[in-house]
């Protein structure tokens, strides 16, 4: 990467932590309990579901495939699916309820990748009919596990509360996966085929780019990262049932786009959309904090989104890289 | 171009392929015809012009949308933002009808409507941002302005004048609503296919080179797409309201209606990548769409079914169009002497519509890899789908005890039934209630009075009811009933299977719509079922308010109607029977004094509040908030908002509140103990205090697991079996001759530690 390129890099990233700092220091004249190491903790621990679908989704847009809409359907079909093979033991049952979810996942990337569906469509009729799918097979009801202590529905509900050292596990997962995101995205081949795929799928195809195996290794990577958070959910809810992770779909595309990926592909990194969840996360708090209902933090969050996205492009406009 | 160029061989391959190219051209109005013959010849109840005018009203909402989405799509943008728009025009054409009248307030609303099209527009036109993401970001905006104008109620209006004469039919089946409809559709349908400025949308979206060569300003037509996207939308809210006269603020009427016409639109034929589509096709899919609802629903079958066949049908299309152009770009690349012959039909033996399979298997050589996954994931999925099948079968499975088979007779012994929670269906006599006289002007008094909320906590004790039917008196045996349930849920299953088992042994036949939460849905649902006659309907409201019109429906046709778990409001009080379900007030009164004793009446507390949308968004707020003001005046009200009843959100808000209030919050008052106890549980273990008193709405198993483990002190209990038992049993005394009480509450009591042992295992 040529040096002026990378310190625009640098700067991009610079950008979403730039309003994160600004919404710190917001949180600090509000409230002296606001910048105390609980607090930061639970504000971490409140977006690390979200962080973990984002740091999937992320791949999606990236390579230029907008959003995948079927990550609520992933998040509730690995979840029963673990809490039904609980009985199996806690291994089989994870595994299971992974594999679950990439079922999906497959499903998805060859229809995308080799088929060249349009994904949002596609996607959406998978939410459509695996919703179907999940109410008929377990007649609109909630699973619950057998939680009595030595049993693997016990260790199952510990998942979600389990704490390394200081932190929670899950926020540990949430930096793993973005840790692990990085590299993927930034320093492997596939990392750089998804950002031509997602810049210019004809130019991909020409240079020699297996293009629907990058798209179908996209959405892999999607499924798998909502089936983690399909499990967490289900281990804190303590139960599984078809309507747990409505609204993650939506949620993790706004977080990937304050975080600065392009809706168009083939432009952002995982660092910014850390930063993206992590602006979510402050700003619900702060707004809290202050006393504003959730009807107005709707609106406040929806301003915020649109004049955060706005202000990247105006950048990008300004520096002639306008993607139209 | 598929029709760029005409074949030039006469072979029959050809003619073949061209049909091929013509089933899919009409794609929606064959769906439609097939699935409307279908269903005429096969499905129950199915073939009357009053159906027929069901299909067309229901479908009025999504088609007038349809419009300009699909207008939307042929520009090759995205709005997201319709279904908020749907809400929050309806309810300012409903809440400004008082003072300026319809004509006004429809206008104001559909303005308001171009209003957001406008902001859409500019942001999308000058600012240049992707229309998925302003849409998204107006979607969450126009959504919480929405919920501020109506504060998360409902609102409505009592004059039905204006919504008779849409919903009359005045040409042979046709009311005015849809013949409003039509005329949209096809103004718009001539409007883009015949005049130079509606064909401009076309090359807009399709090439905009070619449309900078032919000098059309593609900002204008963006802007003015948005601006008619959004105008469309709010005509749709306003007449659905109007046709209503009333509108529900429960969010899932319009992410309903904004998934709906994404799919409809889509197997109408319109592409997403712009250039393509059509007004009139869009609309035959809505019709396709609300005809298969209406067919699932004569044959009484769930959501379930609907939602999924929509998928599939969805997911055929979405694959059969990637498999046209797929195709087309194969050849194109490689060989463009073999387009030409495909399009002549020379490959692709007999011309036959490629298949999925035909596709994969093509890329076979190409690439084998995503297959050998699918395989390998396929057998996987199988194996797990099995094992965990086997394993959920053999699970020890609760046996409903009904005190031997339901015997059938005429005056069953009912009070001796046994849920299975062990408790009781029904008690023989209900708790003696009193009721407090109404204040003068109720809506006077603040809020933090009881009298404020008089008009609901007691609605319909009161009220001065229509003449009603008269009962046939000749006992329960035999009689249809026909159960319009509010939607999905845990507490709903147990519901209907308490309202079977009474059911059952009264020997009446049952069925049972369900609404999904969905106002619009409901509204058809109610049609679908008044023209089946039924002996009886029993009603739970999906909006305790804008339930109002549909039960006068009900009472118009003549049919006896007893509402059932949310109470409704006054107004519709008057044209049903009865109402029956929890006393949810009464309940958080009770609970909430436990709650009080339990902290010495001292100290600051919070609310977890319902849903908005919801009437439980009220009782449930200011039940505990009016009680402790009489009961505990010392205690301090700290904060109240809405998680949406979501664990992860309600952990956040509670997190957020003790870090905020430290010490001085003592207490947690929940609306719900599901998602909304596991959440506050999260927040409170994870702060290390153990003095905050939990009390919450129940009785869920998540509830009663947390009582028994101490971490909560109460909950109500509320049987879901015996809410939905109470209802039957109180229509198979109506069938009997019986005079009804208006109100019938359900047995109250508070779950604590001492007594949750009782209750086990929960009903859902």
């Amino acid at each position: 990467m040529p040096r002026s390129a990378a310190a625009l890099h640098t700067l991009d990233i610079i950008g979403v932590y730039a309003v994160a700092g600004l919404l710190i220091i917001l949180g600090m004249l509000v409230s002296p309990d606001f910048l105390t190491a609980d607090n930061f903790l639970s504000i971490l621990s409140a977006v690390a579901l979200l962080g973990i679908v984002a740091s999937g989704m992320a791949f999606i847009t990236y390579s230029g495939s907008m959003a995948d809409l079927s990550v609520p359907a992933i998040m509730a079909f690995s979840g029963i699916i673990a809490v039904a093979a609980l009985p199996l033991g806690l291994p089989v049952a994870l595994a299971l309820g992974l594999l679950a979810g990439l079922a999906i996942g497959v499903m998805n990337g060859v229809v995308v990748g080799v088929l060249n569906a349009n994904p949002i469509l596609w996607t959406l009729a998978v939410a459509f009919f695996m919703e179907g799918f999940m109410r008929f097979t377990w007649s609109n009801n909630q699973l619950y596990p057998d939680t009595e202590p030595g049993t693997p529905g016990a260790a199952f509900i510990e998942l979600f509360r389990t704490r390394v050292g200081a932190l929670p596990l899950i926020v540990v997962v949430m930096f793993a996966l973005f840790v692990l995101g990085h590299a993927t995205m930034a320093w492997t081949r596939f990392g750089r085929e998804s950002r031509l795929v997602g810049s210019h799928r004809a130019a991909a195809r020409t240079s020699g780019v297996r293009v629907s195996r990058v798209v179908f290794l996209n959405f892999l990577l999607a499924a798998f990262a909502a089936s983690i958070a399909g499990i967490f959910l289900a281990s804190m809810n303590k139960l599984g049932v078809f309507y747990l992770g409505q609204g993650y779909d939506f949620r993790a595309v706004t977080a990937v786009v304050i975080g600065g990926v392009m809706l168009s592909g083939g432009r952002g990194h995982m660092a910014g959309v850390l930063g993206g969840v992590l602006v979510i996360g402050l700003l619900t708090n702060i707004m809290t904090f202050l006393g504003i209902t959730a009807f107005r933090q709707n609106i406040v969050t929806g301003m915020v989104f649109i004049a955060v996205v706005g202000l990247q492009q105006y950048r990008l406009r300004a520096r002639g890289r306008d993607y139209a | 171009m598929p029709n760029a160029r005409q074949p030039t061989s006469t072979a029959s391959r050809s003619a073949r392929t061209h049909a091929v190219r013509l089933v899919n051209e009409h794609r929606a109005l064959l769906m439609l015809g097939a699935l409307s013959s279908y269903l005429a010849v096969c499905a129950p109840n199915f073939l009357s012009v009053e159906n027929a005018t069901t299909i067309l009203k229901g479908a009025s909402l999504n088609a007038i949308t349809a419009i300009g989405f699909t207008i939307i799509l042929i520009l090759g943008q995205l709005d997201l933002s319709v279904g908020a728009v749907v809400m929050l025009c309806g309810m300012l054409a409903v809440g400004l009808e008082p003072q300026w009248g319809w004509a006004a307030s429809i206008l104001a609303s559909v303005a308001a409507g171009a209003g957001v099209g406008l902001v859409n527009g500019w942001l999308v036109v000058r600012a240049r941002i992707n229309s998925f993401i302003v849409t998204l970001g107006t979607m969450t905006v126009v959504t919480g302005l929405m919920h501020l104008y109506s504060d998360g109620g409902s609102k409505s209006i009592d004059d039905y004048r204006f919504a008779d004469w849409l919903e009359k039919p005045v040409v042979s089946f046709f009311p005015p609503l849809v013949i409003i409809t039509v005329a949209l559709v096809m103004g718009f349908q001539a409007f883009l296919s015949r005049t130079r400025y509606g064909r401009g949308f076309f090359m807009v979206g399709g090439n905009a080179e070619a449309a900078w060569l032919a000098g059309l300003k593609r900002d204008r037509y963006l802007m003015a797409g948005f601006v008619l996207c959004s105008t469309m939308a709010a005509v749709g809210g306003a007449l659905f309201a109007a046709s209503l006269s009333s509108m529900t603020s429960a969010a899932v009427l319009g992410t309903r209606t904004l998934m709906t016409v994404l799919a409809a639109v889509i197997i109408g034929g319109t592409v997403m990548t712009g250039g393509k589509g059509s007004v009139f096709k869009s609309y035959l899919a809505v019709l396709m769409l609300t005809t298969l609802f209406n067919g699932i629903g004569c044959y009484g079958l769930g959501f379930e079914v609907q939602i999924f066949v929509n998928g599939l049908i969805l997911a055929l299309v979405v694959l059969y169009e990637a498999f046209a152009i797929h195709r087309q770009d194969v050849l194109r690349g490689q060989r463009p002497d073999l387009l030409r012959e495909v399009e002549e039909g020379t490959v692709f033996e007999g011309g036959q519509p490629p298949s999925t399979e035909a596709g994969e298997s093509e890329m076979n050589g190409k690439d084998r890899f995503p297959l050998i996954c699918v395989t390998l994931t396929a057998i996987v999925a199988i194996a797990a789908i099995t094992a965990m099948y086997f394993k959920y079968a053999s699970l020890p499975v609760q046996v409903v005890d009904v005190g031997g088979t339901p015997r059938a007779a005429d005056e069953p012994d009912v009070f001796v039934l046994r849920g299975t929670d062990g408790q009781p269906y029904l008690f023989p006599t209900a708790d003696p209630v009193t009721i407090p006289d109404r204040p003068e002007d109720p809506k006077a008094l603040p809020e933090e009075d009881k009298g404020h909320w008089w008009d609901i906590e007691f609605a319909g004790w009161k009220v001065q009811k229509e003449p009603m039917p008269v009962s046939p008196g000749d006992g329960s045996r035999g009689k249809r009933v026909i159960l319009l349930k509010a939607g999905d849920h845990p507490y709903w299953t147990a519901y209907v299977r308490g309202f079977n088992v009474i059911a059952d042994a009264y020997g009446m036949k049952t069925k049972v719509f369900n609404g999904n939460w969905n106002m619009d849905l409901q509204a058809q649902q109610t049609d679908q079922a008044i023209h089946e006659r039924p002996d009886m309907i029993i009603f739970a409201p999906v909006d305790a308010t804008a339930c109002t019109p549909l039960l006068r429906r009900i009472y118009k046709a003549g049919i006896p109607c007893i509402t059932s778990n949310t109470i409704p409001c006054d107004e519709a009080m008057k044209y049903c029977i009865a109402w029956t379900g929890p006393d949810d007030w009464g309940q958080f009164r009770m609970l909430t004094r436990v709650f009080a004793d339990a902290l010495g009446k001292q100290g600051g507390y919070a609310i977890v509040r319902h849903m908005p949308g919801s009437s439980c968004f009220f009782s449930r707020t200011y039940a505990p908030i009016t009680e402790l003001r009489e009961y505990a005046p010392d205690m301090k009200l700290l904060a109240l908002d809405t998680a949406n009843l979501e664990a992860e959100a309600t952990m956040q808000l509670v997190d957020a509140w003790l870090t905020k209030f430290g010490e001085e919050l003592k207490g947690l008052v929940l609306a719900g103990d599901g998602f909304s106890m596991t959440g506050t549980l999260e927040a409170v273990h994870k702060a290390g205090r153990t003095d905050i008193v939990i009390v919450a709405a129940g009785n869920s198993k998540t509830g009663m697991d947390s009582i028994k483990a101490g971490e909560a002190l109460a909950i109500s209990y509320q049987s879901a079996e015996g809410d939905g038992a109470l209802a039957v049993h109180s229509a198979a005394r109506w069938f009997s001759g019986e005079t009804l009480e208006p109100v019938a509450y359900l047995p109250k009591h508070i779950i604590t530690k001492d007594d949750v042992d009782q209750f086990m295992p929960a009903q859902w």
